[in-house]
């Protein structure tokens, strides 16, 4: 299969979207945190979508780019798997997706979020990176990165994290760091600007401090974070790292979070549920998390694979490689790449401080690595928590593999007995 | 059917066949018992960036950690780790769940791939083995920095070792351990000129036998076996005729049958592109007594012919294109191993570039310790086809 050309009539049509979304939200306020999500989404996907027409150059593809390296160099980064997400509207365009991967090269039995974004590309509904990252955080299926650079012919790079949190492995990471930011100077002939680095670091160290607060708060019973907050927060990670507009939206949460706690209110109106949840639900299926309240007053009150809840990095920005390099090591998803008995020691405190009642993982049939926990997370916390976990299978892009109503039967079973065990336990 | 029943004198090779009675008692072989009899201590290591030289040098016996090259039940590895592992990682796994391996008196693992950092985390958390350690292998090449984490990651191995076993590891125990590691090395290269040969001299299969049975013998014993084949190969003047040469690349790859059935299509592997196989022995430590041998094992390892999770890739690729070409290979096949992602995504690179350079190439998507059957034999049964087809049209 050729390469179809970039037509921007998919991604114009999500921000279309994105404008109808933000200004319904404008005209029927919910939260102003709800508000800005949406008027960051936007202004993302119009800075993405105009980037090559203002000279600029759109770098990434896997999760974990150093975006503020990027921003001190006025890149713009390439969001590969949500901007995927966005353009597959509607939903039946992922079967395509995967379907022209395969035909471009990619293997089959590997990651559909890979397939999803290479897909994309191939159909032309998404524009081709000008350089594609990857890093071994935080799994093997990174690897695609370079097979898609092959296949697409631009250059690519990868950032190796090492597995362990030790002085020399930062020192190490350091050194990758700064191999990147040559790579990145040679290639967009552009050089770093260290003074903007040291802002984008000071803006994630803002960030991070917001985090803490947080991460704090969502121990309150009720919790006065709502589940699709989470959601939020990840994708502003994504898209607004290393930018005063990250720090905005965190703070706008952190405040309405603040007054929920102060009054004792909760994120949902009546909270009956608290509950880890290791992954998000299938992206397909991001309802689930809607359907959790409503039906069943379930919140989550921590991602233990995902947000940065509990290990905030100590960033400073006069030092701002080292800072970077213990971020990603101790920030966003660390515990995906990371010694498992780090994620344990993690869950069995999670489940103390935060009163939990159990734990829902769902289980990406790609996510190996994370999956492998699965056996060592739930033997923990039952024994030492007396915590119950539940694992379901399912993809995170593929709606073929298990549907959103499947899930809800599924997760369903596992609520009801939650809910019948806290009665028993008063 | 195993090889071995196939037919009642499988190789004509006396070296082999003693080889091959030594892996029939997998994992625990003779040479292991002897050993622990004696007292010896026993080192597993599961990856081929863990130096055999340490492990050596703190006089235990390095044993490499594999799943025997067969498919088992992995009813105890499913439920502590998760079937979507790979199975090479479960097969390890359940084979110590089972006590096949608790003669070890401990366990090295190399993290380069997401199977073996779990491997490891599960059998820290259920405590399956006396003593554990990981070496967090830095996974980016010809870089300084980097060669120096490793260097201090072994020099960390080292301390770690003789503290807790109690030993002491030093320059000039190193040294004499790179002198025996590389001896066997250097055996291993001959017996592979012997498949450069054309035709080659000795088989895919009958190799395999024999490396299979370096991973669990103590040296000496080994380089004696080394040096027996080598000799049955001056002596008898065998020849391989008529085959099409195959390199098979992959991962863990130590299934004989795996390499006789292809061999039984119609083919000879010539050199075999993975972990146990060309990877594990090429390469030699610098012996040279100005470098510190610590030092030497570290750069020797680390410049070694990389595996698929190294980068940049394209060190890999041209090491890869570079055998094909040295060992006048007619085609390439893989053995990508199910639900590995380094193999997935590094075959589906490799098979570019290899198409790019007109080497005929097949894939298989295959579980640790299968042999070929149904579908995969009529895959290489079609694909051996192609070079009899192309050499009939050259005759022609």
């Amino acid at each position: 299969m050729q390469l179809v050309d970039y037509n921007p009539a998919k991604l114009n049509e999500a921000i279309f979207g994105m404008e109808a979304m933000y200004k319904h939200r404008k005209e029927n306020p919910k939260s102003k945190s709800d508000e800005l999500y949406y008027e960051l989404l936007l202004k993302f996907l119009v800075r993405f979508t105009t980037a090559t027409e203002k000279g600029n150059y759109r770098v990434g593809g896997g999760a974990f780019t150093p975006s503020e390296i990027l921003a001190a160099m006025d890149i713009v980064l390439y969001p590969a798997l949500p901007v995927a997400g966005i353009v597959a509207n509607p939903q039946s365009l992922r079967q395509d997706m995967f379907n022209a991967a395969l035909e471009i090269g990619l293997p089959a039995a590997v990651c559909s979020a890979q397939r999803m974004w290479a897909g994309a590309i191939a159909l032309g509904y998404m524009p081709q990176p000008d350089i594609i990252v990857d890093t071994t955080h935080t799994c093997d299926d990174s690897l695609s990165g370079r097979l898609i650079a092959d296949i697409l012919d631009v250059p690519s790079y990868r950032i190796d994290r090492p597995l362990i949190y030790t002085e020399d492995a930062v020192s190490y990471y350091m050194a990758e760091l700064q191999g990147f930011i040559h790579f990145l100077e040679d290639k967009t002939k552009r050089k770093l600007d260290w003074d903007r680095l040291e802002q984008a670091v000071e803006y994630s160290r803002q960030v991070d401090e917001i985090k803490k607060d947080i991460a704090e708060m969502r121990k309150a019973v009720p919790t006065p974070m709502r589940n699709r907050q989470m959601v939020s927060m990840e994708i502003v990670d994504f898209y607004w790292t290393g930018y005063p507009e990250a720090v905005e939206f965190y703070k706008v949460l952190r405040d309405e979070m603040r007054e929920r706690v102060d009054t004792g209110k909760g994120g949902i109106p009546e909270e009956r549920l608290r509950l880890l949840c290791f992954n998000l639900p299938p992206t397909h299926a991001l309802k689930l998390l809607d359907w959790w309240e409503k039906e069943w007053g379930a919140v989550s009150i921590g991602e233990p694979l995902f947000t940065n809840m509990y290990r905030a990095s100590e960033l400073d920005p006069k030092k701002p490689l080292e800072s970077l390099a213990r971020k990603d090591f101790l920030g966003f998803c660390n515990c995906m790449y990371a010694p498992g008995e780090m994620l344990i020691e993690d869950c069995v405190r999670f489940a103390k401080e935060y009163k939990v009642d159990g734990g829902v993982w769902y289980a990406p049939v790609a996510c190996r690595a994370n999956d492998a926990m699965i056996g060592m997370v739930t033997d923990a916390l039952q024994k030492r928590g007396g915590i119950p976990i539940v694992a379901f299978d399912c993809d995170y892009m593929d709606p073929a593999h298990v549907s959103e109503e499947q899930l809800r039967e599924r997760t369903s079973v596992f609520f009801e007995m939650l809910k019948d065990r806290k009665v028993i336990r008063g | 059917m195993a090889h071995e029943e196939r037919s009642g004198e499988w190789s004509r090779l006396a070296a082999v066949e003693k080889a091959r009675l030594i892996n029939r008692s997998f994992p625990y072989t003779e040479p292991i018992q002897n050993w622990k009899e004696k007292g010896g201590k026993v080192m597993g290591y599961t990856c081929t960036y863990v130096p055999e030289e340490i492990i050596h040098a703190a006089g235990m016996l390095p044993v490499r950690i594999t799943g025997g090259g067969k498919q088992i039940a992995l009813t105890d590895a499913d439920m502590q780790l998760h079937p979507k592992l790979c199975s090479f990682s479960r097969t390890c796994y359940q084979l110590v769940c089972q006590g096949d391996y608790s003669f070890l008196d401990g366990l090295i693992v190399g993290s380069t791939c997401d199977a073996m950092r779990r491997l490891f985390d599960a059998w820290k958390y259920y405590n399956t083995m006396p003593y554990t350690h990981i070496i967090d292998v830095p996974l980016v090449l010809n870089q300084e920095y980097a060669l120096q984490r490793y260097t201090s990651l072994l020099k960390e191995l080292v301390r770690e070792l003789s503290g807790r076993f109690g030993v002491e590891i030093t320059d000039k125990s190193l040294s004499e351990s790179i002198a025996a590691v590389n001896r066997k090395r250097i055996l291993l290269q001959k017996l592979y000129s012997w498949r450069k040969r054309r035709p080659a001299a000795i088989t895919g299969a009958e190799t395999m036998e024999i490396l299979n049975a370096g991973f669990r013998m103590p040296l000496d014993q080994y380089e004696a076996l080394l040096q027996q084949v080598l000799a049955e190969l001056q002596k008898t003047e065998r020849s391989v005729e008529g085959k099409i040469r195959l390199m098979v690349s992959g991962g863990p790859i130590d299934s004989v049958n795996f390499i006789s059935d292809i061999e039984e299509a119609g083919a000879v592997v010539v050199v075999d592109e993975s972990c146990m196989g060309i990877r594990h022995w090429s390469g030699l430590v610098d012996e040279d007594t100005d470098v510190q041998p610590l030092e030497a094992i570290a750069r020797r390892y680390y410049s070694n012919l990389p595996c698929p999770r190294f980068s940049p890739h394209n060190v890999r690729i041209e090491s890869v294109l570079s055998l094909a070409e040295e060992y006048a290979v007619d085609g390439v096949i893989q053995n990508v191993l199910h639900n590995c992602s380094c193999l997935t995504w590094d075959g589906a690179l490799l098979a570019r570039h290899l198409k790019a350079k007109e080497i005929p190439l097949l894939s298989l998507d295959m579980e640790y310790g299968a042999g070929l059957a149904g579908m995969l034999q009529t895959k290489v049964q079609a694909f051996l086809e192609i070079f009899e087809t192309r050499r009939e049209n050259a005759v022609s």
